[in-house]
């Protein structure tokens, strides 16, 4: 095993790094309040699919795939998982398409939200959004904390400070750009650390046939790609993630970030394409978990260290513990600035002529505030689940009315809030996690159905879209949509990089 | 867990499946690691 010094040597060598790496790439390229939140046509194909790799990969693929192999049904567990990741990619490529078409000059979700359907829709997007972002970004936190204090004992509220804080100074100076050129760097490292921790873990279980021989001895179903537990919970949790990721502002900044359509194109379809064998792969060290019976007493949700304790030899601990710090650094810092941009995107039209000094100085302290926030969050080793849960609800009810506002003219801001209130009553009717409040209203409980994550989440979503298809049919609101744009203004005023002092004679 | 009917009659992913997606989950991360590489300096090129 490696020992704590020569491992939080390592966490140490790879937070400076990549904080350089932050610092320095942003140096002179980030002149206005436009460049710090939405880095706008500059990232090409390459740059965009490692952004977006990095952006959506965070340390939560060494908890909950393996989580999902291990407990809550094998092999169609973790493919619905890997495949529910790669849809929302897949989807991004025409309605980013579309995004950058009917809002070129936008920078968040909810100044869409505003702009196409009012306040009452902008407001449910903006609760959600900043809800589900905030709560990822915490539950990376909480990930890496614990995953660390795991696997070489360091204290839960030092690895919090340390990466939460070197990420915020990064963030906090660099915005968008930093983000997007660490990304790029820790994606070229993360995938072959990857591959080949990934390979040393498989060759050092005695191979995969050694590892099947031990699934298919202790638990068949886990192999079996129709098991139905395992069906039933890849299906509800793609549909969790399909609104949860259409709802983040990050994807959303980098829909925005792409030089053209080609590279956008190119940029969610390769990642689309990568996700899949990363969550895959992630995913069979809970089956090898559960096969070893590493899993017996409780623990599905570490299976992935139980297998790392038990097998690994020195080299690939080190490798995932240098992979676990790179993929929490790599959605935090995305996270960071997708939770500031909204604010500050917003600010821009609630604010009566803000100067470029106000909106920096906002976007700066809104990330500061999230980063602690988050590091507070992240020290505490809460469970985060239900509440990560609550927040994919959320999203499954609203992201359809949402996204047909891109397209319909018919469709109101009444409609679309109707659409989405209709989906969240049959989801959170169904929704084991809220069942306790739900049946406590008086007349309310008898008439409840049995609580169930799969009619939540597919009601939610079924409901919803069909509400939204009512709402289009019954009445038209004859929305322009070529100028939905028009009260979003640009923020590319100049200011001095690193600081608000040029912004003061705006 | 209770087995599946196809569990039941030998239908569960075999050995030589397994090794497949295994090492193939593998291969497909690298060629997307050497599509981004490549991208990159077609993109530094480009600039």
């Amino acid at each position: 095993m490696v020992s704590t010094a020569v491992a939080l040597t390592a966490v140490v060598l790879t937070v400076l790094t990549v904080t350089a790496f932050g610092l320095l790439a942003a140096r002179g390229r980030v002149r206005s309040v436009e460049d710090y939140i939405s880095a706008r046509d500059s990232a090409g194909p390459g740059t965009l699919t490692a952004t977006i790799i990095a952006s959506m990969m965070g340390v939560w693929i060494l908890f909950s795939p393996a989580e999902a192999g291990a407990a809550f049904g094998g092999l169609p567990a973790i493919l619905g998982y890997a495949i529910g990741s790669a849809v929302p990619l897949l989807l991004f490529i025409p309605v980013g398409t579309r995004i950058r078409a009917i809002v070129p000059a936008g920078h968040s979700l909810t100044e869409f939200a505003y702009a196409r359907f009012g306040t009452g829709m902008y407001l449910f997007v903006l609760v959600v959004s900043v809800f589900y972002m905030f709560i990822f970004l915490a539950a990376e936190m909480t990930g890496i904390a614990g995953a660390l204090s795991l696997v070489i004992g360091i204290p839960q509220w030092q690895t919090a400070l340390l990466v939460g804080g070197f990420v915020l100074i990064y963030t906090a100076y660099g915005g968008l750009v930093a983000s997007i050129v660490t990304d790029t760097v820790q994606t070229l490292v993360l995938l072959p650390l990857l591959a080949l921790g990934f390979g040393g873990a498989v060759l050092a279980l005695g191979g995969t046939g050694e590892i099947h021989a031990a699934a298919i001895a202790t638990d068949a179903p886990l192999l079996d790609p129709t098991f139905g537990p395992g069906l039933k919970f890849g299906v509800y949790v793609a549909f969790a993630i399909l609104g949860a990721n259409m709802l983040n502002q990050g994807m959303w900044q980098r829909v925005y970030a792409a030089n053209g359509e080609s590279s956008l194109r190119w940029g969610f379809g390769v990642a689309a394409v990568v996700v899949v064998p990363m969550i895959l792969l992630a995913g069979l060290f809970g089956i090898a978990a559960a096969a070893l019976g590493l899993t017996d007493s409780g623990g599905a949700s570490i299976a992935f260290f139980l297998v790392l304790e038990s097998a690994f030899p020195s080299w690939v601990t080190l490798a995932v513990v240098v992979l676990a710090v790179l993929l929490v650094m790599s959605s935090a810092d995305t996270m960071f600035n997708a939770i500031a941009s909204v604010v500050t995107a917003d600010l821009a039209r609630l604010l009566d002529q803000p100067t470029q000094r106000s909106l920096w100085v906002g976007g700066r302290a809104l990330t500061g505030i999230v980063g602690i926030g988050a590091i507070v969050i992240g020290s505490q080793g809460y469970s985060v689940l239900e509440l990560f849960l609550t927040a994919d609800l959320l999203a499954a009810g609203i992201f359809v009315p949402f996204l047909a506002g891109l397209y319909s003219e018919r469709l109101s801001g009444a409609g679309a809030i109707v659409s989405s209130l209709g989906g969240l009553v049959v989801g959170v009717a169904y929704f084991p996690l809220l069942r306790g409040p739900v049946a406590s209203i008086p007349r309310l409980g008898p008439l409840l159905p049995a609580p169930e994550f799969l009619p939540a989440f597919v009601g939610a979503t079924v409901v919803s879209t069909g509400g939204t298809i009512l709402a289009i049919a019954l009445w038209d609101a004859d929305v322009d949509l070529s100028s939905v744009d028009r009260d979003i203004r640009s923020l590319d005023e100049p200011v001095a990089d690193g600081g608000p002092n040029g912004g003061e004679n705006q | 867990m209770t087995p599946s009917v196809m569990a039941v009659f030998g239908l569960a992913i075999g050995p030589t499946g397994f090794s497949v997606l295994v090492w193939g989950a593998i291969l497909v991360v690298v060629l997307v690691f050497i599509f981004i590489v490549r991208a990159l300096i077609l993109d530094t090129q480009r600039t």
